[in-house]
């Protein structure tokens, strides 16, 4: 969009209701944008034109009409391309689903984007099937990282993150089945929410591992990430993981503060394997929050497991036709995870899925002694793209399978998690997760909004 | 289990899921599989998970 108009989702739906801008000169803006500019980001594998002015016009007709228009009037937004799109075959960041006949109707979270006033501009780039933290993608090229186009810009909603950090549109919508919003968040310098499992529904997107599969935003600000949850709110008969809460909104209470809320800093396992800056970046969202009581999280190490064993043997079912039949079609980097997922003994699924409620017995303990917990993102900031390794603890790991352990243990028990940027004394943003127990994502954007007013995220603050 | 075990495994289970697994393949198949018998021994490591509940709990809906 041109730097002259709105930037931002709430400041574009005011100034659309004003009369200041049009929404159609919003769309064109953020259109031009990307047909200029996406070539060398790779953010969008469908960008909806037409669709997006016709609606657009249809705003602007509204307002002209009077009246109040809805919270979102004019926004421009994105999605994952496994979201449903009326009229385009929901790839699912794959060759194989390019066959499938285009979808009837949008997914659920889209319509109520819309209902709300938003103008979807397309379909973004992400990791084949889900199963990826990188963001690169042998079919359809990588997602690069805006704030420097030579790293990942994560995974596996690589091209939501990139199409906000790069400025295309404020706000997008991704999904997190083990860090699918964090990561990418993480290294591209945004906030994100990964809402409480069953808190949206998923009905009108193409499943990963539906024990594990949440939806959520991603924003360049927390007011945007809030004014989007608030919108994407309300159960839906047709996702039988939906626990059909009331809409319990959160943009009234983000200025609220911090006053009164016990924060600690997840220690033990969150703090063995990561770089030095990862650990800095949590280190200076405490002192910003003035806490440095920390808590140890027993058997993490055990529910990264398990969620690596329910994630590879349920997405492995769910593709096992396709394996079956289309081997040759996936992407070399996630055939031999699928392959192997389908082979797995079914007693070591079965015993990751009853460790699910041992563990959680063990977060919502931890949770008797503090209202918000700390973690890192990631255990690095963004790697290069093509990067195969990385030194952890010392040692020289296969990157993609470590990129989301301090993710994994968190999803796999359901907890909201905002996802927040810190600097620190390096050119790339870190990630810091604020966790809170379930249905509290009240918590968690109160916490990101005062880490917000404490300048965390922008680059050259830190000391 | 060995390695040896590992790719006797996958080569019999492959077969009997009807999956193809390229030569080529094989290693990062085996590599893949070994990741997640040692993350099974993990959890399985715990203990006492015959007395937890199963995460999924499946409701009968009733009538049509």
């Amino acid at each position: 969009m041109s730097a002259t108009l709105p930037q931002s989702a709430g400041e574009i739906a005011k100034a659309v209701q004003s009369g200041a801008v049009s929404a159609v000169e919003i769309t064109r803006a953020a259109l031009d944008r990307i047909a200029t500019e996406d070539q060398s980001i790779g953010a969008f594998t469908d960008v909806t034109s037409a669709r997006a002015l016709r609606e657009a016009a249809g705003v602007d007709q509204k307002r002209r009409q009077g009246g109040t228009l809805p919270p979102l009037a004019g926004v421009p937004f994105g999605v994952k391309n496994l979201f449903d799109i009326a009229g385009l075959s929901t790839l699912a960041g794959s060759k194989i689903n390019r066959a499938l006949p285009p979808a009837q109707a949008d997914g659920v979270l889209i319509q109520r984007m819309s209902a709300a006033g938003a103008i979807l501009l397309g379909g973004l780039n992400m990791g084949e099937y889900a199963y990826d933290f990188t963001g690169e993608n042998a079919h359809y090229g990588p997602s690069r990282n805006p704030l420097d186009p030579t790293r990942m810009a994560g995974g596996s909603s690589g091209g939501s993150a990139a199409a906000v950090a790069a400025g295309f549109v404020p706000v997008a919508l991704g999904s997190d089945t083990n860090g699918s919003i964090r990561v990418p968040s993480a290294f591209c310098g945004l906030y994100g929410l990964k809402p409480t499992y069953g808190r949206l529904p998923r009905t009108g997107s193409f499943p990963f591992c539906d024990s594990l599969d949440h939806l959520g935003p991603f924003a360049r600000n927390v007011t945007d990430v809030a004014l989007c949850y608030d919108t994407l709110q309300g159960g839906c008969a047709h996702d039988a993981a939906c626990a059909g809460r009331p809409v319990e909104a959160v943009s009234p209470v983000l200025g609220q503060g911090v006053a009164g809320l016990r924060i600690a800093i997840a220690g033990g396992y969150f703090r063995a394997d990561a770089e030095p800056g990862a650990l800095a970046a949590v280190e200076r969202a405490a002192d910003a929050l003035n806490t440095s009581h920390m808590i140890d999280v027993p058997n993490a190490d055990r529910a990264r497991a398990a969620a690596f064993l329910i994630t590879n043997a349920e997405g492995s079912s769910l593709h096992l036709d396709r394996l079956r039949r289309q081997i040759r079609d996936f992407d070399p980097e996630t055939r031999d995870r699928f392959i192997a997922g389908a082979l797995l003994p079914a007693s070591w699924y079965i015993s990751a899925q009853r460790f699910r409620r041992q563990f959680e017995d063990t977060m919502r303990e931890i949770f008797t002694r503090c209202d918000v917990l700390l973690a890192p993102s990631t255990p690095c900031s963004a790697p290069k793209l093509g990067q195969k390794t990385m030194m952890l603890g010392g040692r020289d790991v296969a990157l993609r399978p470590n990129i989301g352990i301090f993710t994994q243990p968190i999803s796999f028990v359901g907890l909201p998690v905002a996802a927040v940027p810190v600097y620190v004394d390096e050119p790339m943003p870190y990630g810091v997760q604020v966790i809170a127990p379930a249905w509290r994502e009240d918590l968690c954007l109160r916490v990101a909004a005062a880490l917000e007013a404490a300048r965390l995220g922008q680059r050259g603050t830190a000391g | 289990m060995t390695t040896d075990d590992t790719d006797a495994y996958i080569e019999a289970a492959a077969r009997i899921q009807g999956l193809e697994v390229d030569p080529a393949w094989k290693p990062n198949v085996a590599r893949f599989f070994d990741v997640a018998r040692s993350m099974a021994k993990l959890v399985e490591d715990t203990g006492a998970l015959t007395d937890a509940e199963g995460a999924p709990v499946f409701t009968p809906r009733g009538g049509a």
